[in-house]
């Protein structure tokens, strides 16, 4: 809660003091990478059902804008409609498939991804390949600025509520109950935890997150096609960011969103003019780092390296009184 | 020693009293910034780094003193900006929107910009030129071709090369000069195009311009180009028997129909495609003697020397650059689109947006001072260049022809294409 104070007061004098574009353009990018990865989070973290095709959450209200907008409605709607959409999306996709185990679940999301993918593609009211082009507008009604400081305040708020949602998701019996499906399925259902109905709730409201997140961008990018929303390649980049900040922890998704845009947009920023690609070099190295070295991502080292440090004082204290007796 | 430190110390002194008169009446102007956004790394990262090669070619040339029949190549910079350099600063869209769009923020703001250009892929060019628009910063784009670029009512952007459906426009006044010439009367099209935006773009155009030209649409086929088989499809198009069949793929679905027309003997007048995979090296070499009398559009050919001898020149240059690498469609645009700013900066005697914006406007350059087939660059009331054409190629003897427009052909059109050998 400390933390979340700091980042908030930190986000909101960048984005009332700090002028410079550039800077402000990665501060709201890592708040929305940070939003995402939570939503990914919630089902692949607490649930433990690793998805590989969360970006189709993230179309959906990317969509959604793209739809209201070209429409003449207020983007206002996009998020309630992107919401329903995604729920529903997550509810109908994860029916069938969050009973599956391990790496089963993770290759239906890619094949759910994957057919969503190619309807986005054919279907001419979604844009098909082209995608659209949301006409430049401003103002709080159009939910678009000219100046960077709303969108940060924005994605702020998003960032805040989710955080808040997910300390909230640690305390609550939908919690409890995922971590204890996570650990053993078998003896959780055993003490009477319906598996599909819980994780099919946290599935909807990973999702509904994830949707928000997408109209979001939708509005600060103005542009929405399906390789820069919902292919694998997003989904993976999400997975990425939760996997590489720590799996099923409060802050993972953060860190790994600051190291993602810190190397990935950052790092492409100052590098990618010479065309060398030093950039992606130096992100994938750290990944495969961290998978190598500490698969629990580096909040999850962290939390490791306090716990260990904390049982060797206890170890040292315990010692040191059995040494003077 | 002593002699050596007294020189020194009296070389220092000379050189401290010197260095405030130094730089005033003599100093260069400074260096004009064009920031260019390209896909430098990602899947389109080849034809990004040739894009980078071209443009610094024009930026040389521009700031060099060599002339050739171009505008504003030789003239030492811009000789109404005091002879100022232009500097092209790079950044890197990795072919994402979004991050064009960052890309396209870093350029205008970090590295002071004066104007933009880029950005290859359709989808990044519209994210970067929408922070332009933002901005207030004049943004040229040499080298995308979706119609709805420039139909976005925005005032800063300004497109040389021609959209798809010009160049798919080009196919029916084709037809209509083979109409007129040779007394070849097409009427039944079937057109087959990837799924993606580059085939579904094409074809929607190329279905308007049908209807609109009296043609009849026999088969509309859309396919997914990943796909590794297309029996079905060949069949449909078989089925109905169309003169001409409009092809929009990249290679490894264009040789998969190409196989599948000549093994169900799927005989039209003529095949014509839209670039992509047909003008990949690979599809003459892979289809040998099958490949005879396909038609292609293109955006440019070296044949264009035929016009403005600079082109062979200019491939020189480029190749010595490039690895040996020849000019190409994407390259020769790029590299006029350089041209086309620096002939606007320099009328426009100014670094700021506004004029820019208005010398741009009134760019009028003649098509034989470009390297390309176009009539002329002049930009309309939505910045689209209206001079724009494609040409249309035709393989004969293993070779890329140019055969259309008839002021650039340098060989007749063989029509209809052989039949199938088997």
């Amino acid at each position: 809660m400390i933390a979340l104070g700091a980042i908030v007061a930190a986000g909101l004098v960048t984005a009332l003091s700090v002028r410079d574009a550039v800077a402000l353009d990665l501060v709201f990018t890592l708040l929305l990478y940070a939003v995402l990865g939570q939503s990914w989070n919630w089902i692949s973290g607490y649930a433990g059902n690793i998805s590989f095709g969360h970006a189709i959450f993230f179309g959906c209200g990317a969509y959604a804008s793209a739809l209201m907008v070209t429409h003449g409605l207020s983007p206002w709607l996009a998020i309630p409609a992107g919401a329903v959409a995604a729920a529903a999306l997550a509810i109908v996709t994860g029916f069938p498939t969050l009973a599956l185990r391990g790496h089963y679940f993770s290759i239906a999301t890619i094949a759910v991804a994957a057919i969503v993918d190619a309807l986005v593609r054919t279907q001419p009211w979604l844009g098909r390949a082209t995608g659209f082009e949301l006409p430049i507008a401003s103002g709080w009604a159009a939910l678009q600025f000219a100046d960077k400081g709303p969108y940060i305040v924005l994605a702020l708020v998003l960032f805040t509520a989710v955080q808040i949602a997910t300390i909230a998701l640690e305390r609550s019996r939908l919690g409890y109950y995922l971590r204890a499906l996570r650990a053993n399925h078998a003896a959780a259902a055993a003490v009477g935890i319906d598996e599909r109905s819980w994780k099919l709730l946290a599935f909807a409201w990973s999702a509904v997150i994830a949707s928000c997140a997408g109209v979001l961008y939708a509005q600060y990018t103005l542009f929405v096609d399906p390789p820069s929303t919902i292919a694998l390649g997003v989904s993976i980049d999400i997975a990425l960011i939760g996997v590489v900040g720590g799996i099923g922890t409060l802050w993972g998704p953060a860190v790994g969103a600051l190291v993602y845009v810190v190397l990935a947009k950052g790092v492409a920023l100052e590098l990618g003019g010479t065309g060398k690609g030093y950039d992606l070099v130096i992100y994938g190295a750290i990944i495969c780092v961290i998978a190598a070295l500490r698969p629990h991502g580096i909040v999850g080292a962290i939390v490791d390296g306090l716990r260990r440090r904390r049982g060797a004082l206890e170890l040292g204290a315990a010692s040191a009184t059995g040494g003077a007796a | 020693m002593l002699a050596r430190r007294l020189a020194l110390a009296l070389a220092t002194a000379l050189t401290l009293t010197a260095l405030p008169l130094a730089p005033t009446g003599a100093a260069d102007p400074p260096d004009i910034v064009i920031g260019s956004v390209l896909p430098l790394t990602g899947a389109s990262a080849q034809t990004g780094a040739a894009l980078r090669t071209a443009q610094l070619l024009a930026q040389d040339l521009v700031n060099g003193h060599v002339s050739y029949p171009l505008p504003m190549v030789g003239k030492s910079g811009l000789p109404h900006l005091g002879h100022a350099r232009i500097k092209l600063v790079f950044a890197d869209s990795q072919g994402k929107p979004d991050q064009a769009r960052a890309a396209a923020e870093q350029l205008i703001t970090q590295e002071h910009a004066v104007a933009l250009i880029g950005c290859y892929t359709s989808s990044t060019t519209a994210t970067a030129s929408q922070v332009a628009e933002r901005y207030g910063i004049p943004f040229l784009n040499p080298d995308s071709s979706a119609p709805s670029l420039t139909t976005r009512g925005l005032k800063w952007f300004f497109r040389t090369t021609p959209s798809d459906a010009t160049f798919a426009d080009n196919f029916f006044q084709f037809f209509g000069d083979l109409k007129r010439t040779k007394k070849i009367d097409v009427k039944k099209i079937a057109i087959v195009g990837e799924d993606g935006l580059f085939g579904a773009g094409a074809g929607d155009a190329e279905e308007q311009l049908a209807k609109k030209y009296g043609y009849t649409i026999v088969s509309r086929i859309a396919y997914t180009a990943t796909t590794t088989e297309v029996n079905a499809e060949v069949q449909k198009v078989k089925a109905a028997a169309p003169d001409v069949i409009m092809m929009a793929s990249y290679l490894p679905d264009a040789l998969l129909f190409m196989r599948g027309f000549k093994d169900q003997s799927v005989q039209p007048q003529a095949i014509m495609a839209q670039d992509a995979g047909f003008i990949d090296p690979n599809f003459v070499r892979t289809e040998g003697k099958d490949a005879e009398g396909i038609f292609t559009r293109e955006v440019f050919s070296l044949d264009i020397k035929h016009r403005n001898h600079a082109v062979p020149l200019i491939n020189q240059l480029f190749e010595l650059r490039f690895s040996g690498k020849p000019l190409d469609g994407n390259t020769a645009r790029d590299f006029m689109g350089v041209l086309v700013l620096a002939d606007a900066l320099d009328r426009a005697g100014s670094t700021k947006p506004d004029a820019i914006r208005t010398a741009l406007q009134k760019t009028n350059i003649p098509g034989n001072l470009t390297l390309m087939p176009w009539k002329n660059i002049q930009f309309d009331a939505s910045g689209q260049n209206q001079g724009g054409s494609g040409i249309i190629e035709q393989i004969q003897d293993g070779k890329y022809e140019t055969v259309w427009p008839f002021d650039v052909a340098v060989s007749a059109p063989i029509w209809p294409m052989p039949a199938w050998k088997h």
